[in-house]
């Protein structure tokens, strides 16, 4: 079985499966277009946006699901029903995280193109802001109310004439 | 969920460092509801609610005011920091409002107008600021037309209008029509719905009696088909959507549009036309071989012959609604498994319907394309039901109300074991439903029976004693020989008051009886945004007490259910805090206490129906207007311990659109809405 090797931010080299690493459309494209030899055993991939600690999460994940059929381009579809309650029982546990490593994961997701690793991560995002009132959501992300007491007003008194279409 | 998850305090806000792509891809798996909710949390995230993908969640409504400038709200609108794509003003007098159009006209991207007083110049002084306008809706606004000078002095052209909305104008005429479409060059979706329109040759020959002058620039009286079908004879190409809802459009008219040259359509809308015949409908499938939505609902001449020959020919048919087409029967409802892209179905209120429609046609085999099942008011078997819900996996909404005799908790929790992805579940009168079919609890045994003899199922011989099985021994008449002296209704009323106390006492101790539990809940619906279950009277406070856990419910009816009382209410706002419409009409055991938690507890609560409830009293009405900030609509009909004017207590709320007083009931409005019930088993 063919293996890469794989170097983090903080400089950690993890060596994984050339099928695991694949997953990621980042790292399929480096070695197409850096011509890097699949063969050669001293080349290491450098990934300077991401730590070893998420590193290792992206590789576990990625080792999970490196048999899954890739989801075509039509998935895409923005027509697509979004629903956040298909997560399968191994992601919600793999993403029992705290949230720091829950939005890393969702940023080396974005970096690195993982679309089943960016898709999880966002719909259990998703379900964090669900049924919630923007107070709660602001509890639950720690994020500071940067509106105005006047801004406020004017969006509430806007409101009541807002409706769902 | 989210309470599995450690949230950390020490300032570092991940969430707003997220880059905006990612905010929205996040927004996009939010209903629009929750998407506004986390739009107000802070100015990153209203960006990200403002992305284009989002245009079409909300509009601003206007409704029962007069809009001026100087005048609230459209004076508070022109300080707005954010842009409204859609605006729609409800029975609004207009007055002087140049500024805001000229604010807000370039952002305005549907426009909808009912029931206003408009005149034709302000009319066209707002067009004329709305540049990027691709949608509009004109309803109901008699006195725009009444003059006939519509658009007469006017000399812009909306080029990006697409969409033209004009139902139920009762001055639209020939000349009207001629004007407003030319106006609009790109039209490629007409509503023309609830308008008379003479659709006869001979009563065109009548209007126009050889007059050149007007057979160019149409009649200033009436509204014929003439210019509406040489409108589509010129536009053949654009035009893919038409809505004649509810017109006199006959066969012979329907057919010369479908066979027009060139003219290509994709959804044709003809509920409630009583003059189509099966010669037009055959006529029009034969011409427009591409239509994916098709609406014949209310159509009562449509026959077999007619679905038959859609069913062969609109191979790529995605909607098909035939409600209350009474003629149809089994023979052609079968056939529907002729269209591989059907997604949508409705055959409610076809009484003629029976299991063998079902079973060997859309629930034959398995289905994964069919989202949306419309079985309202049919005579179909519990066999049949099960089987929807084994072979049609992927549906969305289920409409089963009104099937009177034959949903059972069996039919329930085969639906909860199968049909995981339901967004509408609609039960109403199907009163044989109990908690046990939502909770799952005593059920494992019953559903084993039903998968050993499923072919069996039908000929059980009384179908009334699953209710009865759940009984606790105590309750079974003891001694035959002791004669009731009770009504049977009354003796109903007392069994399930009984048999809520047993299932309640099973709920407690659930732990001890988990392995007579199926596991099937409710719960496993975990994106069910809408559930009636009104009128299923056997449905008490335990279903909701057990596992009802529906993070985005939004809609739920629980309308005459007598065991619902504030047990079942303090856990429902719990579980549910997303509910937005509540309709608890004729619960005679809510009282204030139950309104005091519903409207502190729901904070998104926009509709309330709790008329007819006894109990309560001003207490009530107090709760709401102190609490409930986002409340639009508010029943409170035959509240008969209520003082008579209940909008005096109400003054402090500000979204409230609708009270509904002991003057009005909703329901003597539109008494077509009920359906007929089923006939009696025919087995």
């Amino acid at each position: 079985m063919q293996t890469i090797k794989l170097q983090s931010s903080d400089n950690e080299i993890f060596e994984c499966d050339l099928a695991v690493a694949k997953c990621s459309a980042t790292i399929r494209t480096m070695l197409e277009d850096l011509g890097i030899d699949e063969n050669s055993e001293d080349e290491v991939v450098p990934l300077p946006n991401v730590n070893s600690a998420i590193l290792r999460k992206v590789i576990q994940f990625c080792t999970y699901h490196k048999d899954d059929p890739v989801p075509s381009s039509t998935d895409d579809d923005e027509n697509k029903e979004k629903r956040t309650d298909d997560i399968t029982s191994w992601d919600a546990d793999f993403l029992k995280v705290d949230q720091g490593t829950l939005f890393e994961l969702i940023l080396a997701a974005n970096y690195l193109d993982i679309r089943s690793l960016l898709d999880v991560t966002c719909k259990t995002v998703a379900n964090m802001i669900k049924g919630k009132t923007p107070d709660e959501i602001r509890k639950t992300f720690n994020i500071k109310n940067d509106f105005t007491p006047a801004e406020e007003e004017q969006v509430r008194k806007e409101n009541t004439w807002c409706e769902e279409k | 969920m989210a309470n599995d998850y450690v949230t950390i305090h020490n300032g570092i806000n991940y969430a707003e460092s997220l880059p905006m792509e990612i905010i929205v891809k996040i927004f996009q798996y939010l209903h629009p509801i929750d998407r506004h909710y986390a739009s107000l949390a802070c100015k990153r995230f209203l960006e990200a609610s403002e992305h284009y993908r989002f245009i079409d969640d909300t509009k601003i409504n206007f409704c029962k005011i007069t809009f001026s400038d100087h005048f609230t709200p459209a004076r508070e609108f022109l300080k707005s920091f954010r842009c409204f794509p859609n605006v729609q003003f409800t029975e609004v007098e207009f007055n002087d409002c140049g500024r805001f159009f000229q604010k807000y006209g370039d952002d305005i991207y549907s426009l909808s107008i009912i029931s206003c007083d408009i005149s034709e110049k302000k009319l066209s002084s707002i067009l004329s600021e709305t540049k990027n306008l691709t949608y509009l809706k004109i309803r109901k606004c008699s006195d725009l037309f009444i003059s006939g000078r519509l658009f007469s002095d006017m000399n812009i052209v909306l080029e990006n209008v697409t969409q033209l909305s004009l139902p139920e104008n009762r001055h639209l005429t020939d000349l009207l029509f001629n004007r407003i479409t030319s106006v609009m060059p790109n039209l490629s979706s007409l509503d023309l719905s609830h308008n008379t329109i003479s659709f006869h040759k001979g009563l065109f020959k009548k209007y126009y009696p050889g007059n050149h002058d007007e057979e160019l620039t149409g009649s200033k009286t009436v509204l014929t088909s003439h210019f509406i079908q040489k409108f589509f004879r010129e536009r053949a190409g654009k035009i893919k959507e038409l809505n004649f809802n509810s017109t006199l459009i006959d066969g012979n008219a329907l057919q010369a549009i479908a066979e027009i040259e060139e003219l290509d359509l994709s959804s044709l809308y003809l509920r409630s036309c009583d003059q189509l015949t099966n010669e037009g409908i055959i006529g029009l499938v034969t011409a427009q071989q591409n239509l994916q939505v098709l609406d014949l609902s209310l159509t009562v001449r449509l026959t077999d012959l007619a679905l038959i020959h859609i069913c062969d020919t609109l191979r790529n048919l995605k909607q098909l609604k035939v409600r209350r087409c009474r003629a149809l029967t089994d023979i052609a409802i079968k056939m529907v498994t002729n269209m591989p892209f059907l997604e949508v179905l409705d055959i409610s209120e076809c009484e003629a319907i029976t299991s063998s429609g079902i079973l060997e046609g859309i629930a034959k085999e398995r289905n994964e394309v069919l989202l949306e099942l419309y079985l309202s008011a049919l005579n179909i078997s519990e066999a049949a039901i099960i089987k929807v819900a084994e072979n049609i996996p992927n549906l969305r909404v289920l409409d089963l109300s009104y099937c009177i005799n034959h949903v059972n908790d069996v039919c329930v929790q085969m639906i909860l074991k199968h049909l995981t992805f339901l967004r509408e579940l609609d039960l109403r009168l199907c009163e044989r439903i109990s908690d046990a079919g939502l909770t799952g609890m005593s059920m494992e045994a019953k559903l084993n029976e039903v998968n050993k003899e499923v072919t069996e199922v039908e000929r059980k011989s009384d179908p009334i004693i699953s209710g009865s099985i759940y009984c606790p021994e105590p309750l079974r008449p003891q001694n035959p020989i002791r004669i009731s002296l009770k009504s049977k209704a009354e003796q109903e009323i007392v069994e399930d008051a009984m048999r809520k106390k047993a299932m309640l006492q099973l709920a407690m101790g659930i732990n001890l009886q988990e392995q007579a539990s199926s596991n099937y809940s409710i719960a496993r619906l975990k994106g069910l945004r809408t559930l009636k279950l009104g009128s299923c009277n056997k449905v008490s406070d335990v279903s909701l007490i057990y596992n009802f856990k529906l993070a985005e419910l939004k809609e739920i009816d629980l309308s005459k259910c007598q065991q619902i009382s504030i047990q079942g209410i303090k856990e429902l706002v719990i579980n549910c805090p997303a509910l937005e419409v509540v309709n608890l009409s004729e619960c005679h055991n809510i009282n204030d206490k139950c309104i005091e938690l519903i409207s502190k507890k729901l904070t998104r609560l926009i509709s309330l129906d709790i008329s007819r409830c006894h109990q309560l009293t001003d207490f009530s009405l107090d709760y709401i207007a102190v609490y409930c900030k986002r409340i639009r609509n508010l029943s409170v009909h035959g509240c008969k311990n209520m003082s008579d004017e209940p909008y005096l207590k109400l003054t402090s709320l500000d979204t409230l659109r609708n009270v509904s007083m002991n003057k009005l009931n909703s329901e003597l409005e539109h008494p077509s809405r009920i359906p007929r019930p089923p006939r009696l088993p025919a087995f």
